[in-house]
C-alpha cells in the first residue's frame, strides 16, 4: 500500500495540461521502414561479394586478419597488426549510398563526394558535426586522434577518385585510413565470408602519403610513411573484394593475403 | 518486394496490413503515455516525442513477436534504453547536458508540469527512472526491477533516496486545481 507521500507523487507526475503531444502511427511506421531499407544492405559474408559491386567509395569490412571482436583495439592502418596483416573483405557504396552497421546501433555510414559521414554517435569516441546537411566523421574531446586511427583532428575530407577507395590526410603530414573499430563498441560486428567475426571497418590501411592514396582492383598502391624507410603498399586483390596490405618493412615483406 | 520488418510476412501470424492496423491502434491508445512517460525520464517536453518515436520504430520493427506478450512493457524498457543512449550520447557535446535533468522552462500556465520536472531534475538518473514506471506507470517493484535490470531490493532503496530527495519539493504540496473543477 502506498503512503500519503507516494500518493501524492503518483497525482503529480499525472499531470495534464493543454500541451499534448500526439504521436502518429504512419509517420512511426514509415520511419521504421525507411531505418530497416538502409538496413538490408548490412551484410553477411555472402551479401558482402553481391553487394561489392555498386561503383563508388568502397567499404572495407572487416577487422585485422579477423580479429574476432568488437574490442577492436586495432585494425588501423599500418602496422596496426604486422604479424597478421590486414585484410578486409570490401563492399562498395556508390556516393550517398547508406551503408548500416551491422548489430544493433543503427548506425548508418556513407559517402558524399568529399567526405564520410555517420548519422549515429552513441559512442564516447566520436561525435558528428559539420557533414551538412549530413553528418562527418569527427572525434570527440576528450579523445584526441591517435596516430593511426584517424584523420586528423578537424573533419576531414576522404578523397574519392572515380571507383577507388581512398584514404585522408592527416594534418601531421600522414595519410591515414580510418576504422570503425575505433569507435567501438557501439558499431557492433559482422560475421564475414570466413565465419569470423569482424568489426566493420572502413577504408583501413593507408598510412604516409599526403594526400590521394587509392586503390583500385589488382594495383598495389606504394604508400611512403614517415615513421618507416619503406613504403607501406596497398592492394584491392582482384576481385575487389579483399584489401590487402603489403608491409615491404617488415623483415619479410610480409604480404597479408 | 517485402522489406525485412518482422511482421511484414505472414510467418508469424499478421501480415502487413494487420500488423499495421494492431500497431496502430496501439500507439493510439499507449502513444500519449508514453510520451508522457518519455518526459518524466527525459525532463525534456521537446524531445518527448521524439524519444517515444524512436522507441516505437524499434518496436514495430519485432510487432509480431511482441504484439501477443506485453508490448508496452517492451516499448518502456526501449525507451528508458533509448534515453541512456541520447543522454550519454549529448553528455559528448559539453554544456548540452547537464549532470542532472532540469525542468524545462515552460510558462506559468504550466506550473505543475514544471514543479514536477524541478523535482524529478534533482534525482538520479536511476532514481528518476524507478520513480517514474514505479509512480507513473504503475509497476510493481519488482516488474521495475525486471524493465530496469536491476535487483527489486534497488528498486525499494532507490525509492526510499528518491522520495527522502522530494520530500523538500512542492511535488508533495501541489493543489490541483485543474482536475477539481
Amino acid at each position: 500500500m502506498e503512503t500519503e507521500e507516494e500518493n501524492a507523487v503518483i497525482a503529480a507526475l499525472d499531470y495534464r495540461d493543454e500541451y499534448n503531444p500526439t504521436l502518429s502511427a504512419a509517420a512511426v511506421i514509415a520511419g521504421a521502414r525507411r531505418k530497416q531499407t538502409r538496413a538490408r544492405l548490412t551484410l553477411s559474408g555472402a551479401a558482402l561479394a553481391t553487394v561489392g559491386v555498386a561503383a563508388g567509395a568502397v567499404l572495407a569490412v572487416g577487422g585485422t586478419n579477423g580479429s574476432g571482436s568488437a574490442a577492436g583495439t586495432t585494425a588501423v592502418g599500418k602496422n596496426a597488426d604486422p604479424a597478421g596483416g590486414l585484410h578486409s573483405p570490401v563492399i562498395k557504396l556508390a556516393t550517398g549510398q547508406r551503408f548500416t552497421v551491422p548489430g544493433s546501433s543503427g548506425a548508418t555510414v556513407w559517402f558524399t563526394d568529399k567526405q564520410i559521414c555517420v548519422d549515429y554517435t552513441d559512442s564516447t569516441l566520436f561525435k558528428t558535426g559539420g557533414c551538412t546537411p549530413d553528418l562527418v566523421f569527427n572525434w570527440a574531446a576528450p579523445y584526441p586522434p591517435a596516430v593511426g586511427n584517424a584523420v586528423g583532428p578537424k573533419p576531414a575530407p576522404l578523397h574519392i577518385v572515380g571507383n577507388s577507395i581512398v584514404a585522408a590526410p592527416g594534418t601531421d603530414g600522414n595519410a591515414y585510413g580510418m576504422t570503425l573499430a575505433a569507435v567501438k563498441p557501439t558499431l557492433a560486428t559482422v560475421t564475414g565470408g570466413d565465419g569470423k567475426t569482424h568489426v566493420a571497418t572502413i577504408v583501413e590501411a593507408a598510412s604516409g602519403q599526403r594526400g590521394l592514396v587509392f586503390f583500385t582492383p589488382g594495383a598495389a598502391i606504394a604508400a611512403p610513411d614517415k615513421s618507416s624507410p619503406e613504403p607501406l603498399k596497398v592492394i584491392l586483390s582482384t576481385n575487389g573484394k579483399t584489401l590487402c596490405t603489403i608491409d615491404l618493412g617488415s623483415p619479410d615483406k610480409y604480404t597479408s593475403c | 518486394m517485402e522489406d525485412d520488418i518482422e511482421g511484414s510476412g505472414r510467418t508469424r501470424g499478421f501480415n502487413r496490413e494487420e500488423t499495421d492496423a494492431d500497431f496502430t491502434a496501439f500507439v493510439a491508445a499507449n502513444g500519449g503515455r508514453l510520451i508522457h512517460i518519455a518526459e518524466l525520464i527525459s525532463g525534456e517536453p521537446h524531445r518527448a516525442a521524439d524519444l517515444a518515436q524512436a522507441a516505437l520504430e524499434k518496436a514495430y520493427r519485432r510487432w509480431n513477436r511482441i504484439r501477443s506478450d506485453d508490448p508496452m512493457a517492451y516499448v518502456r524498457k526501449i525507451l528508458v534504453n533509448q534515453h541512456k543512449t541520447w543522454w550519454s550520447r549529448d553528455r559528448e557535446w559539453p554544456g548540452t547536458v547537464p549532470e542532472h535533468v532540469t525542468a524545462h522552462d515552460f510558462a506559468h500556465e504550466h506550473s505543475q508540469r514544471t514543479v514536477v520536472l524541478g523535482a524529478l531534475a534533482t534525482l538520479t538518473k536511476r532514481e528518476r527512472n524507478v520513480v517514474v514506471l514505479r509512480y507513473y506507470a504503475d509497476l510493481s517493484e519488482a516488474q521495475t526491477a525486471a524493465e530496469l535490470g536491476i535487483a527489486p531490493g534497488t528498486v525499494k532503496s532507490t525509492l526510499h533516496r528518491a522520495l527522502r530527495k522530494l520530500r523538500g519539493s512542492e511535488i508533495l504540496t501541489l493543489k490541483y486545481s485543474d482536475r477539481e473543477s
